[in-house]
């Protein structure tokens, strides 16, 4: 391939990848997943770069020293392995991000192992000549062990879509199952790319396939964010909206829904500032995430202070029993963190089949109502317990004195 | 240049526009413009396949070759203006934020391309376009340069309405994205100019593809960062923004944070319902737009009937009476019969100092307590 075939193939990938990159730097680098993104993107750019280069050095062949084209060459073969391994890191820490780091680094110094061989191996092809050779004439020549960092990358990027595949087995919640589904697919692309390379020697569009895979990611990711709620991570308002029509539209079997408040929310942020009532909301989404742990539910913040919880449950009494489960993660929270404020939760539920005018608006009314049953009770037994024990907090007691 | 290099250069375009139109369905809400956008984009695909057909088709003798290529070519310039038409139309809706253009007005700036339309329908028997010569190769005719500038012009003339509206708006957000709108022309003008200096290459419609990826981005980022019923940035954004700036907290001088919120909005809500409550948040948004607008500030919804400001002021004075404003503007808003309610908003201003603060979060506790120091003053 000319130079001119190489700059017009890869002209359009580089474009892309700027775009990313800045679109993505807005989102400030203290996250570990933006940096990870960023350092993608910046690797596969590399790549695309040593690629023209070698272009380069076949339109000037005459005019360049042979340990140029070594230097690229060997570059080149690190690179297209450093990217997949790279992507394998960060489709790792997107999945198992959240759990304690040791495990994480475990896989990554396995990998560490792994490349720094390859380096070593691939380094010494000036003197082995096992992947290529450069003749006297500064021609590029494949030997015979040539398909290794073809080899090597997309068992890499095999490896990958596995590992999200895996995921995506254990999953249960349809949001998570989402997000695996997408992590898997975005590897394939950069694999299509390396196959077409190995059968057509003359094709050179591994690259722009990887960034492809990137941009696949981004945009996923982006959907993603539209959909869940900026705080919590749950599904937000717009699509609990629409995930709620789209129930509505197809009832084979029963479900219900579930409208949990947070008692005195506006007194903990009163008290405490607001980023305790942030923290107490945070907390909450992560009592209904332990509770619907193995669980086909969709979980959401309703507004504010109020989450929602639909599943497919055939009796109220499956919902009573997530109900239930909830109260008991809220209790264990309590027990086990000694926060300044008392968190306790008020649930209401609601099934379809009880709704005599089957809106969402009633089912939502009637799990409301059930909540707020449970709230006055809540606040009756413990204005008795006041009464004959010793006196509560006041968090726990009032709400009227909100407004 | 061989088919294998043109299916090599178009492929990865395709396959990206074919992404942002499959992924489209959900994010958008299903607006008209959101609907021309998506027309856009898979218009853009099919243009490069013709683009790429015309290419291997070109001087073929095979059976047929020439009917092919005849069609081939009138539908590749019949599309590319009809794309740049609806591009224009785009720009327009956004300039005038209307709600679709279909009606009359539409059907005047539709004329250029009825026009060409037109000429093309007609052009294998009058040639004025273009002609395919015995060797089936595409020859240029007399009025050739038409085909050329009706779409340029109607890209041009939506470059040059974004770019007026760009000093007409008062957020910055607005603004970048109006650049964003006059700046589409730049990369395919840049993809025809390459073309024209490297003979050989086939750049305009991958860039004209990577301009329309700048734009799709832009609206996904909108998306994910602004709030939807009052316009300002959301509290994700707000997060990302404070992160920034606890990244580089020394070079903050001047810069105040400002955390308000609406006094009594939950009886507000509770007498007059969400409908009504939901219309008070968004008279007070456009009353902070306006008033902070022309400075040099991050305006935020932060939660509920709470607003976040963070604002570059040169003396705590100036920044105290910016407030001010803010509150005087606030406190006249009235809305029509009925009986007026007293719509007030309190405030807490804290100042940016790299010395005291660690992060910003001690900046967001110390103005909410100011905010309710002075809640419960005015009380």
């Amino acid at each position: 391939m000319d130079i001119v075939t190489h700059l017009s193939v890869n002209l359009f990938p580089v474009c892309m990848l700027a775009i990313l990159y800045l679109n993505n730097q807005k989102k400030g680098t203290r996250k570990t997943e933006t940096r990870l993104f960023q350092q993608l993107i910046l690797m596969t750019g590399g790549l695309i770069a040593l690629d023209v280069a070698a272009g380069f050095l076949d339109e000037w062949q005459d005019r360049t020293p042979v340990f140029l084209f070594w230097l690229v060459h060997i570059l080149n073969a690190v690179f297209s392995a450093m990217v997949p391994c790279h992507w394998f890191l960060y489709l790792r820490y997107r999945i198992y991000g959240k759990e304690p780091p040791d495990r994480i680094n475990k896989a990554r110094r396995i990998l560490q192992y792994v490349f720094a061989g390859y380096v070593a191996f691939t380094a010494l092809t000036p003197w082995t000549h096992l992947i290529f050779s450069i003749t006297d004439d500064r021609i590029y020549r494949r030997e015979c062990l040539f398909f290794i960092p073809e080899l090597f990358s997309g068992i890499v990027f095999l490896a990958s879509s596995f590992l999200a595949y895996a995921a995506l087995k254990r999953a249960s919640r349809s949001a998570l199952r989402q997000e695996y589904r997408f992590l898997m697919q975005s590897a394939l692309f950069p694999l299509a790319g390396i196959l077409a390379d190995t059968i057509r020697a003359d094709w050179c569009i591994t690259a722009p396939c990887m960034s492809v895979g990137i941009l696949f990611l981004y945009i996923k990711t982006q959907n993603q964010q539209i959909t869940t709620d900026g705080l919590t991570g749950l599904n937000n308002r717009r699509e609990f909206d629409r995930y709620l029509r789209k129930k509505t539209e197809q009832d084979r079997t029963d479900w219900g829904i579930l409208m949990i408040d947070v008692d005195d929310f506006k007194l903990i942020n009163d008290r405490h500032g607001h980023s305790v009532g942030d923290e107490a909301l945070w907390a909450t989404a992560g009592i209904l995430r332990r509770a619907a742990s193995g669980e086909p539910v969709f979980l959401a913040r309703y507004g504010g202070d109020e989450f929602s919880v639909i599943g497919e449950w055939e009796t109220p009494e499956d919902a009573r029993h997530m109900m239930q489960r909830i109260h008991s993660e809220a209790e264990l929270f309590r027990q086990r963190t000694g926060k300044p404020y008392s968190l306790s939760l008020s649930i209401g539920y609601a099934m379809w089949s009880e709704i005599a005018d089957q809106t969402t608006a009633g089912l939502i009314a009637k799990a409301d109502e059930r909540m707020y049953r449970q709230k006055t009770d809540k606040k009756e037994s413990t204005r008795a317990a006041r009464l004959h024990r010793q006196p509560e907090p006041a968090i726990c007691a009032k709400k009227e004195d909100s407004v | 240049m061989s088919a294998a290099i043109y299916v090599q250069i178009n492929i990865i375009p395709i396959i990206v526009l074919i992404i942002m139109r499959l992924n489209t369905p959900k994010i958008f809400t299903y607006t008209w413009r959101s609907r021309v956008l998506r027309f856009i984009i898979v218009l853009l695909a099919g243009i490069i396949v013709i683009n790429m057909c015309t290419w291997v088709l070109d001087g073929s003798i095979k059976p047929y070759a020439s009917a092919l290529l005849w069609f081939t070519n009138t539908l590749y310039s019949g599309s590319v203006c009809f794309a740049a038409f609806l591009w224009y139309l785009y720009v327009y809706d956004m300039v005038v934020n209307g709600v679709g253009q279909t009606g009359r007005k539409a059907a005047v700036w539709s004329v250029p391309l009825l026009v060409l339309l037109a000429v093309l329908a007609s052009n294998p028997w009058h040639r004025l376009l273009f002609y395919m010569d015995s060797h089936n190769h595409y020859v240029r005719g007399p009025y050739f340069v038409l085909q050329v500038l009706i779409p340029v012009g109607y890209l041009t003339a939506a470059s040059a309405l974004a770019h007026r509206q760009i000093r007409l708006e008062y957020l910055p957000e607005k603004k970048k994205e109006f650049q964003m709108l006059a700046a589409f022309i730049l990369l395919p003008v840049l993809g025809s100019i390459l073309q024209l200096a490297f003979f050989g290459t086939d750049l305009i419609w991958p860039f004209t593809a990577a301009s329309l990826l700048l734009i799709y981005t832009n609206v996904q980022r909108e998306q994910v960062t602004r709030d939807s019923l009052t316009g300002l940035n959301n509290r994700r954004r707000l997060d990302q923004y404070l992160q920034i700036m606890d990244e580089r907290l020394e070079d903050k001088e001047n810069w105040y944070f400002i955390l308000m919120d609406i006094n009594k909005f939950k009886s507000i809500n509770d007498a007059y319902g969400h409908v009504t409550g939901d219309e008070v948040l968004r008279e007070v948004s456009d009353r902070i737009k306006i008033v902070f607008g022309a400075e040099q500030a991050f305006l935020a919804r932060y939660g509920g009937d709470e607003f976040v400001i963070i604002l570059k002021s040169n003396t705590p004075e100036e920044a105290m009476d910016t407030i001010r404003r803010l509150q005087e503007s606030v406190a006249g808003i009235r809305w029509g019969g009925g009986k007026p309610w007293e719509i007030t908003i309190s405030a807490g201003c804290v100042k940016y100092n790299a010395d005291s603060m660690k992060s910003t979060r001690d900046a967001v506790a110390l103005a909410d307590k100011r905010m309710y120091q002075e809640k419960k003053r005015t009380k």
